[in-house]
């Protein structure tokens, strides 16, 4: 039962009658009236428990995109339903009603034995799968002054993906990787260390990649090009454990390391090579390979949307046997964790030779802007105490990078916004310089 | 407008229209056990107060076995052949009264329930020589006992002896009482026992705990002389026994609620209030009640938001900061700001990854202009012992930096026309030594 607030503005007025004709009897009658209205209203208003609720809504959408949820009502009864219907979803769905309000309810009037449609829109604000549990039908009495109330359970859920906001970085790389390719006229000798084909000069061609001796066979001057290899291996290792929940600048580092392997992979797959994407901590969370079928990226973000991180420490001594299971010839391992000393020293550290044996290794990790800024801050006691530790975790970070630098291992140490770009450069680096 | 019935392409759920039977019930427990607590709780609230009307458990109750009951002395007195006849309220009383003439009437009244014009009737039906008064106050006295004034409170000490004026045999037998209750004092007609010590100073006298009128009235100064608590100790019993014991009948008297007065009284608020007020205020609760209603109904229940875990990342380094700061390490903190002023000073001024601090202090006076023992000082921090001393040592190293970097600018802008292509050749070439991390 839900009362409204004419109710109570009958319920004022009728304290006239009680203050002309003062009585504990008119109180009594005056009550009565009241709860006569009520009741009448309630009685005379549409069973809210007679409607059939359907849901039309997509299966998933990326993170801060718009998202039309519907809701299809059938009033089965024999009355017109007149009221409101509120979808129960998590506030980090951002339902939006069609007047702008967040969240609320939306009016809603349905003849008897017939369907409406109420859309509201959701804006997600989290990644992973968000949920409606109920849907709340309420229904006026002709009146307006009560209403009946019931919760259907019509469950909902949608799948908010990552946002690849790193996709913006994508074109310029591409370009470069055409470049490195050879496909791209542009006047450079080609990157890579395969032989690919010879072609007329023209002007502005390197002259160091004249092929003289192809050049003696005909007149013209004929150049080499180059192009890198292809069919290589890329597989990317992300470390969903403890670590990986820190927030930097409002961004957990999962998320990071998401955009940055999201970039990766489009960068490898446009490049010919095969990507494997391992999510791990203390199992496997997610797995995505190239060389099943459909969008490679679709996939990724369909697999990684359900990934959070867990309050576990990540189990490294796993890495080396997944990396084999997915790559048995050399590849480019990945791994995008943290530099944290404890965790490194402990678990990846005693792996890594296992992996350096055998592939290029690179790890890439989110650095902390924040550490700068408080190392800058030394006004008083407190924070140049604050000063000198975040200057010694800075410190320790570059020990720790160059330890693995010792092992043959590619660092890529980055802030947020800049380490899916900066990873995906160590990649072409790697690539030009035939490493892969 | 109908929406046409075809079935959307996505995900579509339907309600059941009647949940099962098990689901019902829960929901329903869930919607209406609030209004359990509340009836629950109304009833935690009442029970005391319900419980309380109890009339056996009132002070000196016949029936009552607490502290303040007057059971032990009813028993005693029904031993003797004594007839006890508790009255609760006045028709009682006098009906009792008229039945027993001679009987004593034992009066307690502590929550003045009984008023002046019921004080009178009871007079008129009970002779004087027939009250024993516990505890009066002043109304009672005028009511009941005219001629006897108030004296104060007894405060708690060592018991009161009978004393010298005293010719009450009742008194002389029972030879003392505990202190405590209220005083009294009677003019010289009457009997007064039990002085209370230090009250003889004033000009009315001293006050004494036992008093009794010429017309025979016995009033009891300490309700601890008749009840359960306090009935064996000194000479109550003798006290309460001989006045209490002096006929076959002794009419117990304790007014209760029913004697209080529905109409009488002096004119409160409520009676000069216009008459519709309370109706009106009432009425108000109950509006109030409807706004709580209207206001406070959720549209449907809570929505639940799985948190995810927040960590912020520098959170370490602040801890580690709060430890250095609780231990002192004043020196080693000190240490860490010149190693990382060190490693970027090697790297600003181009020198390899392994460059000893000498040579960096070298190429920083060089750079910078400054001395190099100024330098030297700056970077050497081993004795820094206080807060003070290592803020000092902090602006320190952060002047030398800012120095080097300006003498690096300035010499960099000099030489700008001339070698500005070897300038970022070198750049180039240092950029990946300034990748490479180095440890102090």
């Amino acid at each position: 039962m839900v009362l409204s607030g004419r109710l109570l503005a009958l319920a004022l007025a009728l304290l006239l009658p009680v203050v002309l004709r003062p009585g504990m009897d008119t109180v009594g009658w005056c009550l009565l009236a009241l709860v006569l209205v009520a009741g009448t209203d309630l009685v005379l208003a549409a069973s809210p428990r007679g409607v059939l609720i359907a849901r039309d809504l997509p299966a998933s959408t990326r993170l801060d995109a718009p998202v039309q949820n519907a809701l299809l009502i059938t009033q089965t009864g024999g009355r017109r339903l007149r009221g409101s219907v509120r979808d129960a979803w998590q506030p980090s769905a951002g339902q939006l009603a069609a007047s702008g309000r967040a969240d609320a309810a939306v009016d809603l009037d349905v003849p008897a034995g017939e369907r409406r449609r109420v859309v509201t829109t959701l804006v997600p604000r989290r990644r992973g799968t968000l949920r409606s549990a109920s849907v709340t039908v309420r229904s006026w009495g002709p009146l307006g002054v009560a209403a009946r109330q019931v919760t259907h359970p019509v469950p909902g859920q949608l799948s908010v993906l990552p946002p690849f906001r790193s996709r913006r970085h994508l074109p310029s790389r591409l370009a470069r990787l055409r470049e490195m390719d050879g496909r791209a006229a542009v006047q450079t000798r080609g990157g890579g260390t395969e032989f690919d084909s010879l072609r007329d000069y023209v002007r502005g061609d390197d002259v160091r990649s004249i092929d003289w001796r192809a050049t003696a066979r005909r007149r013209d001057v004929v150049v080499r090009t180059w192009r890198p290899e292809r069919d290589r291996r890329v597989v990317i290792v992300l470390d969903t454990s403890r670590t990986s929940a820190a927030r930097v600048d409002d961004e957990p580092k999962l998320d990071t390391g998401i955009e940055a392997s999201l970039l990766l992979a489009a960068l490898a797959s446009a490049g010919g090579d095969r990507v494997e994407l391992v999510a791990v901590d203390r199992r496997v969370r997610a797995r995505v390979s190239s060389t099943e079928k459909g969008s490679l990226l679709h996939r990724m973000v369909t697999a990684l949307a359900p990934v959070q991180s867990t309050l576990l420490a990540a189990d490294w001594s796993r890495v080396p046997v997944e990396v084999a299971a997915v790559a048995r010839q050399r590849s480019l391992v990945v791994l995008l964790t943290d530099l944290d000393t404890a965790a490194l020293q402990e678990g990846l550290l005693p792996v890594l030779p296992a992996l350096t044996a055998r592939h290029q290794v690179v790890v890439a990790s989110v650095a902390d802007p924040g550490l700068s800024a408080l190392a800058r801050g030394r006004h008083d006691v407190e924070t140049a105490f604050r000063a000198a530790a975040a200057e010694r975790a800075v410190l320790e970070r570059r020990a720790a990078a160059r330890e693995l630098n010792l092992l043959g291992v590619e660092v890529v140490d980055e802030p947020p916004h800049r380490l899916p770009p900066a990873l995906a450069d160590a990649y072409l680096r790697l690539k030009a310089a035939g490493r892969l | 407008m109908r929406t046409p019935p075809a079935r959307p392409a996505a995900a579509l759920h339907t309600a059941p229209a009647v949940p099962d039977t098990g689901q019902a019930v829960r929901r329903w427990w869930r919607a209406a056990r609030i209004w359990f607590v509340l009836a629950a709780l109304l009833v935690l609230v009442a029970l005391p107060s319900i419980l309380r009307q109890d009339p056996g458990a009132r002070p000196l109750g016949t029936d009552s076995a607490r502290p303040e009951g007057g059971r032990a002395v009813a028993r005693v007195l029904d031993q003797h052949g004594i007839a006890v006849h508790p009255a609760a309220s006045l028709p009682e009383a006098l009906a009792l009264a008229a039945d027993h003439p001679g009987a004593p009437v034992l009066f307690h009244d502590p929550a003045g329930h009984l008023p002046a014009e019921a004080l009178e009737q009871l007079a008129e039906a009970v002779g004087p020589e027939r009250r024993v008064l516990v505890e009066p106050g002043l109304t009672v006295l005028q009511g009941l006992a005219p001629g006897v004034s108030q004296g104060g409170v007894v405060p708690e000490g060592a018991p009161l002896p009978a004393g010298q004026q005293c010719r009450w045999p009742a008194a002389l037998e029972a030879r003392s009482v505990s202190a405590g209750g209220r005083s009294y004092r009677t003019g010289p007609s009457g009997q007064q026992c039990f002085p209370v010590p230090g009250t003889g100073a004033g000009p009315s006298g001293a006050a004494y705990a036992v008093v009794t009128t010429a017309e025979g009235t016995v009033v009891l100064g300490h309700r601890d002389m008749v009840a359960n608590a306090g009935a064996a100790d000194e000479g109550h019993a003798v006290l309460s026994l001989w006045t209490l014991g002096r006929d076959t009948d002794v009419i117990w008297y304790l007014p209760s609620l029913a004697d209080v007065p529905v109409d009488g009284g002096p004119p409160t608020l409520d009676r000069l209030l216009p008459d519709w007020v309370r109706p009106a205020g009432l009425w108000l609760v109950l509006c109030l009640f409807v706004l709580l209603l209207w206001r406070g109904r959720r549209h449907g229940p809570l929505a639940v938001e799985p948190l995810p875990v927040i960590v912020p990342a520098s959170e370490t380094a602040v801890g580690r900061a709060r430890l250095y700061e609780r231990s002192g390490q004043y020196a080693a903190a000190a240490r860490a700001l010149r190693s990382a002023t060190v490693v970027r000073l090697a790297s600003a001024l181009r020198l390899g990854p392994a460059a000893p601090v000498g040579a960096v202090v070298a190429a920083a006076s060089r750079a910078s202009g400054l001395d190099a023992g100024r330098v030297g000082s700056a970077l050497d921090v081993d004795d820094v012992g206080s807060g003070r001393a290592l803020v000092a040592a902090a602006a320190a190293l952060q002047d030398l930096e800012d120095e080097v970097h300006r003498g690096l600018q300035a010499t960099g802008t000099a030489r700008d026309g001339t070698s500005a292509t070897t300038d970022t050749a070198a750049a180039a070439a240092d950029t990946p030594s300034d990748a490479d991390p180095r440890t102090p």
